[in-house]
């Protein structure tokens, strides 16, 4: 699990390294700002906080999966061969930046979705959100080359707040029912 | 001579041959029947060097038929492939006399009579010619392989003739289509005909005869009389079927799709083809790990070849149908030569495994081993076979499949990028099925040859005689030499192909080197070289310390004396990739334990079974199906003489009154 | 071919001979110093080698003609395949220098050892041919999706053509694809090498051999000649990762100087690559045979990216 959530800080390092390329590339002084914001909130706060929550509910490794690890790869290279098609239109007559970036953008939502659908711990559940909320940022980052910081800042907000939420649901799920494991949680029905 | 005399001498000799096993008595004499096909064999070879030397022959005969006149062509494409099924046809004729197996009359009847029907399919024209011969082909086979062994049940043959019939229905049904709605009746009259019927029809019947010729060639899901056969009837039999026939369905299949009805645009279609193929030689190299018989590695092995030839074959159909001439030529060229290498190196293989049942008397792997002491000569031209069927270079099966993984690593020609997608996906699926194949036929060696003997058979395996080689010496021989110098061959196939796709003379060869549109080329011969070289060089290195003296010993034991049950089985062999690939396996294990032999000892009982999905879940409902429906209309047999007669009346009322 | 090209070819081969055994020592070296002790000098492979070839022949009784036939196949295969591979020169290979073909001569190699593990009836031998193959069967795939990817880049599969491709194009020509693709081969290179966390090349405990239960059975020349054959592989492994991915300083003709820029340049890659892979062996622990698949499939999908991402970007 903590090789998780190192995967995941890597990812947002590495998100923040290109928005501070696009920064460089457009000269927008704002988008500095957001790569910033993105490598402390997404690189290190966040991490912290979900790596104090595992210590906090003496979660272990993943239990097994629902989908075993070699068909999981092969699904995501499906998901990236998927999304290539489903942008191949919108690609082919767009700038080098985002060329590149929509479907690795694309991707990774979908693979982020998988994450969530596949894995049974609600820890991992969560990292497959955040994965997915990266993948958007890429998307976005790409197209429109930085929103109005404004709204920059009310999504990490937005982010951070869902993540403390969703540590102390975690804390209060694993003293009620003794277990993350979701597929337990399937009596709360309306 | 005439011209038409090597074909008549082709034809004519088998027929006598035939005749000659019924008539003549004394088995000394049968053994003129089977010289007879060797002869006819020696005349097929040198009609196809002189149709490679002057070009394509054609003879019509004025004999009174149906529908046109009945006529047999041979072009150089024919011609490649005849000839090497023709020095195949002689070993295997050799094979059979010198194999000390009883020369029946019935052996030797059949075994004339399928060489006919082979040489008449690989030359006929007429539609109607090839269909009378591919029926012989399948009835002559059927009946060579029933009745081989006493202790048999008849399912496998059963099997096998009521898939071949499906095949040969949906194949007739094809051609006949084609004939009647072009108005011609020889095949080398049809040309383009998807202009003529439309891309709807030319698609499905191309798909038709598919898997009409599939259903010889072992297409998923018609392989399931392939193992069953194999491993019940002689290998005379198994190595005429594994190559010649093989090899007449994916000429005729050529011709037909390329030549008669033609791909442009067909992109579906190709794709199609591929995915089968593809799934086709998965499933046949995983089935080849984990069987006991050796027949049955091989009958899977033929059945993963096809399946890599008819993907390669539909990269060719989706490069013509993407206009692009020279890679598609280049891509069949490299399914037909590996259709020609896999002619000689299986036709080895079988006979091979064939002298090992006879030799130690046993068929299964878990009761081989330690034959390669016993055997020496026949250990080591098995291992050139193995070699070359695992495509290892020096030997001809490394050749073929470098230009298959050439032909399908150009992907620049195909403009949609989803479908270019295709071809690295087919390149992945090539490369896992040669690894799991190679495995199996590391396997198939090693444990059969290697380490222990693990019965009496083996352990003193009855010493062979010379006689009994000489019949796989020239097909070892080819194996190397396809393998080193094979380029006149490859020349001459890619001049034959290149009309067949359209594409002006492809030139492959350029000095020694076979190259491909100069994006990278192989010299087999400097390849091969080289490897000697290197070997030299380990050899003087070597030697440059002195002669030591070997001193034997037992194999070390850590401690606890070995004996033939303490070394690896072929199941555990093959354990590590059944667990990796338990999903595809879905093996079925039962543990009980047994009483215990004394108070210290526990006794367990293990058992492994590999499911046939296809027979479970497909052929079985299907056939309960069958007789179901069977048995609901065999109420209409009630048995009385009126329920008859009135079923006589009242048709010929009926038909009376629509005549009318 | 002309006269300097032979005798260049002659001087690789010679390099990677010479060179090989000090690749693994250097590894060892390594892997002690980040264990904190000293460790075997740099030069005990060769001192290792010397005394095997003085010793005399140990045979099974069970074992066959092929027996001794194997560690001369094996080690021709890989001085054929230092050939074939150019070290430190990308001159014309004369059609030998295929890609795909090497891959083959690589699996020639692996074909006989596993075979010479079969020989002499024992239950390691058998062990450590049967784990091998489950290895190699998944690594294949991805070798060669590798190689299509790279071929897709430079329009060929020549390996000499490739080298050259990339050394024209200089730092301009690093892609994900390349990244992608060579991170595919290093681990690949891992798993055919025997190194952790594939298989320990230092354990003495047959059940957890691979490579090594399948030279249990050698001893003397035999012995020596399939080790350093696969020391050779290891380096042409890395030559290979080198010289097709990175392959800066390579010489393009044959001047002295380039020369010499090529045999310093190829020397500082093997030296880094090797450090890589003590460093690689020190950080990570063995693996459990049934969880190699997972990691496999992880290079595998490397691959499909690779490939994938030369269509995308």
């Amino acid at each position: 699990m903590g090789q998780l959530v190192r995967s995941f800080a890597f990812q947002s390092l590495m998100l923040a390294a290109i928005a501070a390329v696009l920064a460089h590339y457009t000269g927008s002084e704002h988008i500095y700002v957001v790569a910033g914001l993105t490598l402390v909130v997404k690189g290190l706060v966040i991490p912290r906080f979900l790596i104090y929550s595992m210590d906090r509910l003496k979660v272990r490794r993943e239990i097994e999966p629902l989908v075993g690890i070699p068909a999981s790869l092969l699904i995501s290279g499906g998901l990236v061969i998927v999304a290539y098609y489903i942008t191949e239109p919108l690609i082919s007559s767009a700038e080098t930046v985002t060329r590149n970036c929509l479907a690795v953008s694309l991707a990774v939502v979908l693979i982020g979705l998988f994450m969530m659908i596949s894995r049974r711990k609600a820890m991992t559940q969560m990292v497959g959100l955040l994965m997915m909320e990266n993948g958007l940022f890429l998307g976005i980052i790409s197209t429109t080359y930085g929103m109005p910081l404004i709204v920059e800042i009310g999504i990490f907000f937005d982010v951070l707040m869902a993540v403390l939420i969703m540590g102390i649901f975690a804390y209060r799920i694993n003293q009620t029912f003794e277990t993350l494991d979701t597929t337990f949680m399937r009596r709360l029905r309306g | 001579m005439s011209p038409a005399a090597l074909p008549s001498l082709m034809l004519s000799l088998p027929l006598l041959g035939a005749v000659l096993a019924v008539l003549l008595r004394s088995e000394r004499s049968r053994v003129y029947s089977y010289l007879c096909s060797a002869a006819s064999a020696v005349a097929a070879a040198i009609w196809s060097v002189q149709v490679l030397l002057e070009g394509t022959a054609s003879l019509v005969s004025d004999a009174p038929s149906v529908w046109g006149e009945y006529a047999i062509r041979l072009d150089p494409l024919g011609a490649l492939v005849l000839l090497i099924t023709a020095l195949t046809f002689a070993c295997v004729a050799m094979y059979a006399l010198f194999s000390r197996e009883g020369v029946t009359a019935r052996s030797a009847l059949l075994f004339n009579c399928f060489v006919l029907s082979i040489l008449l399919a690989m030359v006929a024209d007429h539609v109607l010619l090839l269909m009378i011969a591919w029926e012989a082909m399948s009835l002559t086979s059927f009946l060579g392989a029933w009745g081989a062994r006493e202790d048999e049940d008849t399912i496998a043959g059963w099997r096998y003739l009521a898939i071949t019939h499906f095949g040969a229905a949906l194949v007739i049904a094809a051609l006949a289509y084609l004939a009647v709605s072009s108005g011609e009746v020889r095949l080398s009259e049809m040309r383009g005909l998807s202009a003529l019927i439309g891309p709807g029809a030319s698609a499905a019947v191309v798909i038709m005869l598919f898997l009409g010729f599939g259903s010889k060639l072992g297409l998923l899901p018609f392989h399931i009389w392939m193992p069953d056969l194999y491993s019940r009837s002689s290998s005379t039999v198994t190595a005429l079927l594994s190559t010649a026939a093989s090899n007449v369905a994916v000429l005729v299949l050529v011709r037909v799709t390329f030549s008669c009805v033609g791909v442009e645009e067909q992109y579906a279609l190709s794709l199609t083809v591929m995915g089968l193929a593809a799934l086709t030689a998965l499933w046949a190299s995983w089935q080849a790990l984990v069987q006991r018989d050796g027949a049955r590695v091989l009958a899977f092995s033929s059945m993963e070849n096809m399946g890599l030839i008819l993907l390669t074959m539909g990269a060719a159909m989706l490069f013509r149908a993407y206009g692009a001439a020279e890679p598609a030529a280049f891509a069949l060229m490299a399914a037909l030569f590996h259709l020609i290498n896999h002619t000689v190196f299986k036709a080895l293989l079988l006979m091979g495994a064939g002298t090992v049942r006879r030799a130690a008397g046993e068929w299964d792997l878990e009761r081989l081993g330690g034959l390669a002491r016993g055997l020496p000569g026949l250990s080591a031209v098995f291992l050139i076979g193995t070699l070359s069927v695992a495509a290892l270079p020096p030997f001809n099966g490394f050749v073929s499949e470098w230009a298959m993984f050439k032909a399908l690593m150009h992907a620049e020609p195909i403009a949609d990028p989803l479908v270019r997608i295709a071809l690295p996906l087919a390149i992945a699926v090539m490369a896992l099925c040669t690894a799991i194949a190679a495995t199996a036929y590391l396997r198939l060696y090693g444990l059969t040859f290697l380490g222990r003997p693990r019965s009496a058979g083996a352990e003193r395996p009855r010493p062979l005689e010379r006689s009994e080689l000489f019949p796989l010496l020239p097909l070892a021989l080819l194996c190397i030499l396809l393998g080193v110098a094979s380029f006149p061959l490859l020349e001459e196939l890619a001049a034959a192909v290149s009309p067949l796709v359209g594409a002006a003379g492809l030139k492959v060869v350029e000095g020694s080197s076979i190259n491909f549109l100069h994006q990278g080329g192989l010299d087999p011969l400097g390849l091969s070289a080289l490897l000697g070289f290197g070997m030299l060089v380990a050899f003087l290195i070597v030697r440059a310390t002195g002669r030591r003296k070997v001193e034997r010993v037992d194999t070390w034991d850590c401690g606890t004396p070995l004996d033939r049950r303490t070394q690896y089985t072929p199941t555990g062999f093959a354990q590590p990739l059944l667990r990796v690939f338990q999903k595809v396996y879905r093996p079925q294990i039962e543990v009980r334990e047994e009483p215990r032999p004394s108070e210290y000892i526990r006794a367990v009982r293990f058992e492994q079974r590999i499911p046939e999905p296809f027979v479970d879940h497909l052929y079985k409902p299907l056939t309960a199906g069958a007789i179901a429906l069977a048995m609901r209309v065999k109420r209409m047999q009630s048995g009385s003489i009126q329920a008859y007669l009135t079923y006589i009346m009242v048709t010929l009322v009926v038909l009376l009154v629509a005549l009318r | 071919m002309q006269l300097t090209d032979v005798l260049i070819v002659i001087a690789e081969v010679s390099f990677v001979l010479m060179v090989s055994p000090l690749l693994t020592g250097i590894i060892g070296k390594a892997k002690a110093w980040m264990q904190c002790r000293q460790g075997p000098s740099v030069l005990q492979p060769y001192r290792d080698l010397w005394k095997l070839m003085r010793k005399a022949t140990v045979a099974s009784r069970e074992a066959s003609w092929l027996f001794f036939v194997i560690p001369y196949v094996c080690l021709g295969a890989m001085v054929c395949l230092a050939v074939m591979v150019p070290v430190f020169n990308a001159g014309p290979s004369g059609g030998v220098g295929d890609m795909v073909a090497t891959i083959y001569v690589l699996g020639l190699f692996r074909f006989m050892m596993v075979l010479g593990g079969l020989e002499g009836g024992s239950p390691f031998g058998g062990m450590g041919s049967s784990r091998e193959m489950m290895i190699s069967a998944i690594v294949e795939p991805t070798l060669l999706l590798s190689i299509f990817s790279v071929a897709a880049i430079s329009g060929t599969t020549d390996l000499s053509s490739i080298s050259r491709f990339f050394a024209a194009l200089g730092p301009k020509g690093l892609s994900p694809t390349l990244f992608l693709a060579s991170a595919a081969i290093f681990i690949s290179l891992l798993a055919e090498n025997s190194r952790v966390p594939f298989d320990n090349p230092a354990t003495h405990l047959e059940l957890t051999m691979v490579h090594e239960g399948m030279l249990l059975e050698y001893s003397g020349r035999e012995l020596a000649m399939m080790e350093m054959a696969s020391y050779v592989r290891l380096t042409m492994f890395m030559v290979i990762l080198s010289n097709v991915f990175f392959p800066w300083g390579i010489a393009l003709g044959t001047g002295a100087g380039e020369l010499l820029v090529g045999v310093a340049s190829i020397s500082l890659k093997l030296l880094l690559l090797s450090v890589s892979v003590a460093v690689v062996e020190s950080v990570m622990a063995k693996m459990r045979l049934f969880r190699l698949p997972n990691l496999l499939t992880v290079s595998f999908t490397l691959s499909l990216l690779a490939v994938m991402s030369y269509y995308i970007l």
